[in-house]
């Protein structure tokens, strides 16, 4: 009978064999960590790296990855789903969704003035996505943009006022924003948008000609100040409206440069990434699309060839390092997909079918639930929505956890 | 002593100690639940190898937690690595699904920033590449050796002018 240890070492204890673990202990270990950490790990001996590679080991840490509860929503079941659904030129809604099979859907009276009808083509668009239940709309007439932050669940609107950009009749200016996101540091809502100016010539390309009109420029907003400032930037802007743009964790991402690049904006220092997409040489085509999104807590890009049924997902394992983005998915679908309009929870991601419907699907499973509502075109967005009951800038209406 | 309730099991830990538990909780130890399954007649006492009486304590903690809805709620933070690593032997010897996994991440957790020298030790591992091919796949993946919160390598360390 094994005689009992004193007390004053018994917490220090360690069985003989403490050394040794087995294989199928460490690679389970390995399948949580991070992917900068997988791949410093990969060099620990000869095993470890060819693990790394191995498909059974890449599924399970892909589906560690998916399953782990997004860390700004997890847990107390109010979150559900924002749709932005574009339907016609002058016809678009915004659908709060919720359910397992989504099939509670609150279609939301949009504030003033964006009721009024527009005349350009640019649909309404929701920035990035919604930041602790705030949504920022952005419209623009063809000649002004309006862009407000509106809390739904209490009906509350701020006009956000405008920034620096010149109006002449000489030339065009083109306001974007390209991301709505929250500065923990300095406690305060950022927008983040472009101004540019341009005219059109014969062959309705946008020009920019430098002696003619004023530069383009960036410039922040920030809810604190109530006011814009210009940053004197030289950042890649984003080339498509849609599904380019995400907010995550204190930072702005954008894909630019033709979908080539992927722009990281930080907005608490005003630091930037540029990392440069893992494209191969065929992919540089307009028939191939890059949508932009967040898996959990990684910047994930989702791509797929236009019209066809197989789409891939890849995260980035660090910001500014080309090598580090990891190919986890590759999917097959029975259906055709136009393109992904969002990412929910845990392993959904929302498509737009060729058939116009709007689906979920699930990556843990590989089901595919539809939402039961139709979208025109690939313009319809889909975010995680909070609902946010106190009003925006209030200091309890932030519910980010200390270390998100 | 004879164990005369059938819902409580006596489990002697490699330091000696007797603990009762509840079935349920003994359930949750496939390693146990198998001994259980195998014995013809009522087991008395069940030695637990590799198991001692500080991870019972904790055990019987996750099990009552887990029992309430609150398994989130466990926390290893007391423990330092070495600790860990060993708790997280011990509940891999008993074979406890749910409390394997929350330990695995636990470590995870605490290796992330480490250097590839302290997972060395940690798990106990030679390095068995040459020379030529550790300097191969260093040079490939070093991003992933960048950044001020990762521990940085010993012996790179002692390279640097």
């Amino acid at each position: 009978m094994a005689t009992p240890t004193t007390n004053v070492k018994k917490m220090k204890m360690v069985s003989s064999n403490s050394n040794y673990i087995p294989d199928h202990l460490s690679f389970s270990i390995l399948s949580k960590l991070p992917v900068k950490s997988l791949k410093r790990f990969s060099i620990v001996r000869k095993s470890w790296s060819l693990l790394i590679q191995n498909p059974n080991f890449i599924n399970i840490f892909r589906n560690n990855l998916i399953s782990n509860s997004h860390p700004l929503y997890g847990g107390d079941g109010d979150v559900s789903l924002v749709l932005n659904q574009f339907v016609g030129t002058y016809d678009w809604n915004i659908y709060l969704i919720s359910g397992k099979k989504f099939e509670k859907k609150v279609k939301l009276d949009l504030p003033l003035p964006f009721h009024l009808p527009q005349v350009g083509v640019t649909p309404i668009r929701v920035v990035d996505s919604a930041i602790n239940g705030i949504l920022c709309i952005y419209d623009c007439d063809g000649v002004h943009t309006t862009t407000v932050l509106w809390n739904p669940a209490t009906e509350e609107k701020i006009v956000i006022p405008p920034g620096h950009a010149e109006f002449q009749s000489e030339f065009m200016t083109q306001i974007f924003p390209h991301g709505f996101g929250y500065d923990r540091v300095g406690d305060d809502y950022k927008i983040i948008q472009h101004v540019n100016y341009y005219t059109i010539d014969d062959e309705n390309h946008l020009l920019h000609l430098e002696d003619v009109m004023p530069d383009p420029f960036w410039e922040i907003f920030s809810l604190r100040s109530n006011s814009w400032r210009k940053i004197d930037f030289d950042m890649p802007t984003i080339y498509s409206i849609f599904n380019s743009a995400v907010y995550f964790n204190g930072m702005c991402h954008w894909l630019g440069e033709s979908d080539t690049l992927l722009v990281s904006f930080k907005l608490c220092n005003e630091v930037y990434f540029v990392t440069p997409l893992p494209l191969e040489d065929t992919q540089y085509d307009d028939d191939f699309v890059v949508s932009l999104t967040v898996l959990n807590e990684s910047v994930a890009i989702i791509t797929n060839w236009k019209n066809t049924t197989s789409f891939q997902i890849s995260i980035l394992g660090e910001f500014g390092v080309e090598e580090s983005w990891i190919r986890l998915f590759d999917v097959e679908l029975l259906s055709t997909i136009e393109r992904l309009i969002g990412a929910g929870e845990k392993g959904n991601i929302f498509f737009r079918r060729d058939d116009g419907e709007l689906v979920c699907f699930d990556l843990t499973t590989g089901l595919i639930e539809e939402i039961g509502i139709k979208g025109e075109r690939c313009w319809c967005q889909i975010a995680i929505y909070k609902k946010n009951p106190h009003l925006i800038g209030d200091k309890q209406a932030i519910s980010f956890p200390a270390n998100a | 002593m004879a164990s005369s309730s059938s819902n409580l099991i006596s489990l002697k830990t490699s330091d000696g100690t007797v603990f009762k538990v509840e079935r349920a909780l003994a359930k949750t130890m496939k390693t146990v639940q198998a001994i259980i399954e195998e014995a013809d007649a009522n087991i008395y006492m069940i030695p637990i190898h590799n198991v001692f009486s500080h991870h019972m304590d904790m055990i019987i903690d996750y099990y009552k937690l887990s029992v309430a809805g609150k398994s989130k709620e466990f926390s290893v933070e007391k423990l330092d690595n070495d600790e860990l690593k060993d708790f997280l032997l011990a509940v891999h010897y008993l074979n406890m699904e749910d409390l394997f996994e929350v330990l695995t991440q636990a470590v995870a957790d605490r290796l992330e920033k480490k250097s590839v020298g302290y997972v060395r030790k940690y798990f106990g591992i030679e390095n068995d590449f040459t020379p030529e091919e550790y300097a191969a796949i260093r040079k490939k993946n070093d991003w992933a050796f960048k950044g001020d919160d990762i521990e940085p390598e010993e012996d790179e360390e002692k390279q640097e002018e």
